[in-house]
């Protein structure tokens, strides 16, 4: 399914301006990839569990770490759907959060196979 | 560097920790480091560092308590303290300074900006840039061509016998 923030054409990171960042350590890059997908869930579920409890506080936090996380990625997608999140919960406002969780989630689907690739 | 200079980082972002104490090791510091609030005020307690580096957003109680609490005690009330942060409010900036931090530095932070940071809250030299690198040695000069028959000059006293 096609989201209309989706742009299937553009890459999910910069891996470019990634690598740029770590002074090309591809080493380095592949254990930072490995240690984001393990813990990618884990911070998703906390994202969507502070969203189905309606808890504000806890969706900026969670958010929050999860922008932090892609960011140092520079997924600019990713980044900009959690950053999304992040001001939901720092306002208290979640009457859109459940459809940016899922805008979030498209991003990180479409970020994982890179990160996959890189990991390897 | 001659004696390596203990950073704490105290980060929930577990890639960013790794990113940081990597690239910070391979500068010559010595590095720790602490996932949340509480366990970074422990660490810091048991075996103060000369420097640390704090996201003010993290779980088990905010950065800025931590600050707080590590500025209030006097084990670690000098220890300098560059906090490191995704929050851009120039509101939380102030608020953060005015706690006693040494520096606000936003993420993501590129490691020589941080390493500039640090060696200013460590009070070090800068490292030196590119630019101000000293030049390789010149290659050796080209042999010097035969001088010339001196003769001595009227005003030159003869040479000792």
């Amino acid at each position: 399914m096609t989201r209309p923030t989706e742009n299937p054409t553009a890459p999910p990171l910069d891996t470019e301006a990634f690598l740029r960042t770590l002074r090309g350590d591809s080493a380095l890059a592949a254990a930072l990839a490995a240690l984001f997908l393990s813990e990618c869930p884990r911070q998703m579920d906390a994202v969507r569990q502070a969203i189905a409890a309606g808890d504000a506080k806890a969706l900026e936090q969670a958010a929050h770490l999860l922008r932090g996380s892609v960011g140092n990625f520079v997924a600019t997608e990713a980044t900009a759907a959690a950053a999304r999140l992040e001001a939901f919960g720092r306002t208290g406002d979640l009457s859109l959060a459940a459809g940016a969780f899922r805008t979030l989630e498209a991003a990180i689907e479409r970020l994982t196979p890179a990160l996959q690739e890189i990991a390897a | 560097m001659k004696r390596k200079h203990t950073v704490l980082l105290a980060d929930d972002d577990k890639v960013q920790t790794m990113m940081l104490s990597t690239q910070l090791r391979a500068k010559g510091y010595s590095v720790a480091a602490a996932y949340d609030a509480t366990y970074t005020f422990m660490v810091a307690m048991k075996s103060p560092p000369d420097v640390v580096v704090l996201d003010i957003q993290m779980p088990g109680g905010t950065g800025r308590a931590v600050l707080e609490r590590l500025k209030g005690s006097s084990r670690t009330m000098q220890i300098p303290v560059v906090v490191l942060s995704g929050i851009h409010d120039p509101n939380v900036v102030n608020e953060v300074m005015a706690l006693g931090a040494f520096e606000y530095l936003h993420k993501p932070v590129d490691v020589d900006v941080l390493d500039a940071a640090l060696r200013r809250a460590l009070n070090l030299p800068a490292e030196p840039t590119a630019t101000e690198t000293p030049a390789p040695p010149a290659p050796p000069a080209p042999p010097a061509p035969p001088a010339p028959p001196t003769t001595p000059t009227p005003s030159e006293p003869p040479p000792a016998s």
